[in-house]
C-alpha cells in the first residue's frame, strides 16, 4: 500500500482512521530458537527439531533431502545422513516469543500475543507514511535478532494471520477478496487444531482447494455438514471475522539463555552466545525506552554448581558494544575450576540516564569505558590494589579501605578493608604527640609490609639500626610518639621515631614490644 | 626495491595503529592547556609527558601538594603507585584520588597506560620513585614514545615522578633540587612546600603543523 505522491494524509486516515493490524509471525519458531545463537555455518547445513520421538519442524535443506514433518530421528537420518537432530530448547523457544512481544509492543501500544510465535498488533493512531515500508523495518529489526519474520497487515487479525503465510517477508492485504481467492486451504492450519485435517480432507474430497472456493460456500451449508468448526474456518477464509485483542503488555523480565550440547572449554564460543545474546537484549530494552542498568551472567557448570556475577553499569545504556566490552573485559581474566555447560543473561532494566554536563565539569565523561578501564587495571594489579582510600575510623596506623570510583562524585562504599582490620583504636595521651599528619614534616613513604630491624637503643633511644633499608649510625633521632588503642579487646601499643642516618636519609621506625620495624621513609639518598 | 619495502612497512605500521584505535577509541579532544600542580609557578602541560625528578623527600612532597590540588576542583586524579609505598593520610579529608598500588614498576607502566588510554581522568601520576633502579632499567625507552603518542590527542596531564632523569621522550622535565635533614619534619609542611626547588630544565616547544 504505497502512498500516492502528496498523500500522506490519505495514508494516514487510512491506517489511523480505519482500523488495521499487523501480524508479527516467526515460522518454524522452535527450529528457529534451537538454531538461533549457532553459527552461521550450521543455520545452512540441514536440520530438524524432534519432539517426543518425531521431526516437528525442519529447515528447507532437510526438506530438500526427503525428510518429512512426523518421521522418526531414525528414519529422517536413513534419508540425510548430515542431518543435524536437534532437540527442543524450551528456554530459547520462551526467549524468542519474549523478544517478539518486546519489538510488537515497542511497536504499538496495543498488542497482543496471538500465540508463542505470532504477535498481532493494533495500528490505531500510528502515523505511518508507507505501510510496506513500516513493516519491513520491522522484519529488519527482528531479522538483527536472529529471527526470521513474516509481517502481515490487513484490516482484521484473523486477516492479518493469512497474510504472514503469503508473506516474503511483508505482506500488505488491500483487496482482501483477490488475496484469499488464491490462497490454499493449508493456510488455514493452526497449531494444535486436530479437526483441521479432517475437515480439509472433506473440502478437497469436494473439489475446494482455495479459500476463494471455500467462501463461496453457503454458511448455513457448511453448518449443516462441517459443523462450527467448518463455520469458523468459512469466516476466517472469507477475511470477515473481526475480534478484539487481548492486550498485553511488554514482559519486563529479559533474559536469554542457552544449553550447550558438549561442555564448553574455552572462552571463544561463549563469547560468541553472550554477544548475541547482547545484541537482543539492548535490542529490547531499547524498544521499551529503556536501558540496561545491570547484566546478571550466570552459568551452570559441568559439576552441577555454577559461577554466577553481577556487572553493574555505571552510567545505564543500551548500547550492545558497551555492554558486551564489559563482559569481554571480565572473561579475559575468568578462569573456572569447571566447564560450563549452559549460559544464562539477564538484563535489569532502568531509566535512561540523562545529564546535562556542565561548563567546568568534574564528572567522569564515559562513565562505562572508565568502569572498563578500572576492571583492566585491576587484572593487571589485582582486584583489590585499586580504588579511592578511605581512613579507617582508628590511630592505628596504615588502616585504610579501598572503594571503587563512583562517577558522580561519590565513591561505592563497601570496598576492600584492606588491612582485614575492624575495630576502631583510640588515640593516648601520651607524650609527645604526633600532630595531624598532612600538617607538618614531609610525607611518608611507606614499605608494606613493614621492614624487620635490629635496633641497638641506648636510654631507650635508638643508636644503630640494621635492616634492609636504613643501616648504620643514627645521627638524629625525633620521638618517641607512642599510640594504642582498642584496651577493651586484643589492645596494641606501638612507639614511632623518626631518624636521619649518619649517611643520609630519613626513616621512620617503629617498636612493638621488642621487636622493631622500619616502616617508611621520609628522604632516601 | 627499498622504496617498495618501505612502503609495506608504511601499510603495516597504518594498519597497527588503526587496529590499536579500534580497539581503543580515542575521545576526540584537542590537546593543550595548563594544570595548577599547587605550587607557585609549577604547571603541569596536558598532553605531553612531564618526568619530575628528585629525592623521594621532594618527590613525596611534590606528589602530595600535585594530588590535593587537582582533588580539590572536584576532579579526580590517579596516582600509579609503582612501589605502593603512598601513604593515604596524606589525601586530605573528603578528597578522592584514584590509587593504584603496584608491586612492581612493570605493572605500573601497564596500568598507567591504560589509563591514559581512557582518557576519563584529568591528571594521571606514575610515582617510580621508590622503585629499585634494576626495575627501571627493564623500562624499554619506547613506552614513553607510546605515552608520548597516546597523549597527543587527549586533555590528560601525565607526570612521571623518577629519582633521576631517565624519560627521554619527556616534553617538560621539572628537577627538584631540596635536600632534606631531619629538621625538616618539625617543620610546617606549606614552609616546606614554599622552600620546595622546582626548575623546569626541559621544555620542547609544540610541534605546530599549521
Amino acid at each position: 500500500m504505497r502512498c500516492p505522491p502528496g498523500g500522506t494524509e490519505d495514508c494516514v486516515r487510512r491506517v489511523g482512521g480505519v482500523v488495521m493490524f499487523c501480524a508479527l509471525s516467526i515460522p518454524d519458531y522452535r527450529l528457529q530458537a534451537a538454531l538461533r545463537y549457532r553459527g552461521e555455518a550450521d543455520a545452512v547445513k540441514p536440520a530438524a527439531v524432534v519432539d517426543a520421538g518425531a521431526v516437528v519442524e525442519l529447515n528447507a535443506a532437510a526438506l530438500n533431502a526427503g525428510v518429512a514433518p512426523g518421521m522418526s530421528p531414525t528414519q529422517a537420518l536413513a534419508r540425510c545422513l548430515k542431518l543435524q537432530i536437534l532437540s527442543r530448547a524450551p528456554a530459547a523457544e520462551q526467549a524468542l516469543a519474549e523478544t517478539l512481544l518486546g519489538i510488537a509492543c515497542g511497536a504499538s501500544a496495543y498488542a497482543e500475543q496471538t500465540a508463542a510465535n505470532v504477535c498481532t498488533l493494533d495500528m490505531r493512531g500510528l502515523r505511518i507514511a508507507e505501510v510496506e515500508a513500516w513493516g519491513m523495518t520491522l522484519a529488519r529489526r527482528l531479522a538483527s535478532l536472529q529471527m526470521e519474520a513474516r509481517v502481515g497487515i490487513a484490516a482484521n487479525p484473523d486477516l492479518a494471520l493469512l497474510a504472514t503465510r503469503a508473506a516474503e517477508p511483508v505482506r500488505v492485504v488491500a483487496d482482501s477478496t483477490a488475496f484469499l481467492a488464491g490462497l490454499p486451504l493449508g493456510a488455514l492450519r493452526e497449531e494444535g487444531n486436530e479437526s483441521f485435517a479432517g475437515i480439509a480432507e472433506i473440502l478437497h474430497g469436494w473439489g475446494i482447494a482455495t479459500l476463494g472456493g471455500l467462501s463461496r460456500l453457503k454458511k448455513s451449508d457448511v453448518a449443516a455438514r462441517l459443523g462450527p468448526e467448518g463455520v469458523r474456518l468459512w469466516e476466517r477464509a472469507g477475511g470477515r471475522s473481526t475480534r478484539l485483542l487481548r492486550l498485553v503488555r511488554a514482559p519486563e523480565r529479559y533474559e536469554e539463555a542457552f544449553d550447550f550440547e558438549r561442555e564448553l572449554e574455552s572462552a571463544q564460543p561463549l563469547l560468541f552466545l553472550l554477544r548475541r545474546f547482547v545484541d537482543a537484549l539492548a535490542s529490547r530494552v531499547d524498544a521499551a525506552g529503556l536501558a540496561v542498568a545491570e547484566l546478571r551472567l550466570v552459568l551452570p557448570l559441568s559439576n552441577g554448581g555454577g559461577y554466577e556475577r553481577v556487572f553493574r553499569i555505571p552510567s545505564p545504556t543500551s548500547n550492545a558494544d558497551v555492554l558486551f566490552r564489559i563482559l569481554d573485559t571480565h572473561f579475559e581474566n575468568l578462569r573456572l575450576e569447571h566447564a560450563p555447560v549452559a549460559v544464562r543473561l539477564a538484563a535489569e532494566p532502568a531509566k535512561p540516564e540523562r545529564r546535562q554536563f556542565r561548563l567546568f565539569e568534574n564528572a567522569v565523561r564515559d562513565p562505562n569505558r572508565f568502569a572498563e578501564t578500572l576492571a583492566r587495571v585491576m587484572a593487571v594489579v589485582g582486584s583489590g590494589n585499586v580504588g579511592v582510600p578511605e581512613m579507617k575510623p582508628t590511630h592505628r596506623p596504615d588502616r585504610f579501605a579501598l572503594t571503587m570510583p563512583g562517577v558522580d562524585g561519590t565513591d561505592e562504599k563497601g570496598g576492600e578493608n584492606r588491612a582485614g582490620f575492624a575495630g576502631a583504636g583510640g588515640l593516648t595521651a601520651q607524650t609527645p604527640r604526633r600532630s595531624v599528619p598532612t600538617g607538618s614534616g614531609l610525607p611518608l613513604r611507606r614499605y608494606r609490609p613493614p621492614i624487620s630491624a635490629q635496633v641497638h637503643a641506648e636510654h631507650g633511644r635508638p643508636q644503630y639500626v640494621v635492616s634492609d633499608q636504613a643501616h648504620g649510625v643514627v645521627a638524629g633521632v625525633m620521638g618517641p610518639y607512642r599510640v594504642s588503642g582498642e584496651w577493651w579487646e586484643n589492645g596494641w601499643s606501638t612507639e614511632e621515631w623518626d631518624i636521619q642516618m649518619a649517611a643520609g636519609g630519613i626513616f621512620r621506625i617503629s617498636r612493638h614490644g621488642e621487636e622493631w620495624q622500619v616502616e617508611g621513609s621520609y628522604e632516601v639518598v | 626495491m627499498q622504496t617498495q619495502q618501505n612502503e609495506a612497512n608504511a601499510a603495516k605500521i597504518a594498519g597497527l595503529r588503526a587496529l590499536l584505535a579500534e580497539k581503543f577509541p580515542q575521545p576526540p579532544v584537542k590537546a593543550g592547556g595548563l594544570l595548577a600542580t599547587g605550587l607557585p609557578g609549577v604547571e603541569l602541560r596536558r598532553g605531553v609527558v612531564t618526568e619530575v625528578s628528585g629525592s623521594s623527600g621532594s618527590g613525596a612532597l611534590f606528589l602530595e601538594t600535585l594530588l590535593n590540588s587537582v582533588a580539590e576542583t572536584g576532579a579526580l586524579p590517579a596516582l600509579v603507585d609503582g612501589a605502593g609505598g603512598f601513604d593515604p593520610v596524606e589525601v586530605r579529608p573528603g578528597l578522592r584520588v584514584l590509587w593504584v598500588l603496584c608491586k612492581e614498576a612493570q605493572s605500573a607502566v601497564k596500568a598507567a597506560d591504560l589509563l591514559l588510554r581512557d582518557g576519563n581522568l584529568p591528571l594521571v601520576v606514575l610515582d617510580l620513585q621508590m622503585n629499585p633502579a634494576s626495575e627501571l632499567r627493564r623500562i624499554p625507552a619506547t613506552t614513553w614514545y607510546r605515552f608520548q603518542r597516546i597523549l597527543e590527542h587527549s586533555t590528560v596531564a601525565f607526570a612521571v615522578l623518577t629519582p633521576k632523569a631517565m624519560v627521554a621522550s619527556a616534553a617538560e622535565r621539572i628537577e627538584l633540587r631540596n635536600r632534606w635533614s631531619l629538621g625538616a619534619m618539625r617543620r610546617r609542611r606549606e614552609e616546606l612546600r614554599q622552600q620546595l626547588e622546582a626548575e623546569c630544565v626541559v621544555r620542547r616547544a609544540e610541534r605546530k603543523i599549521a
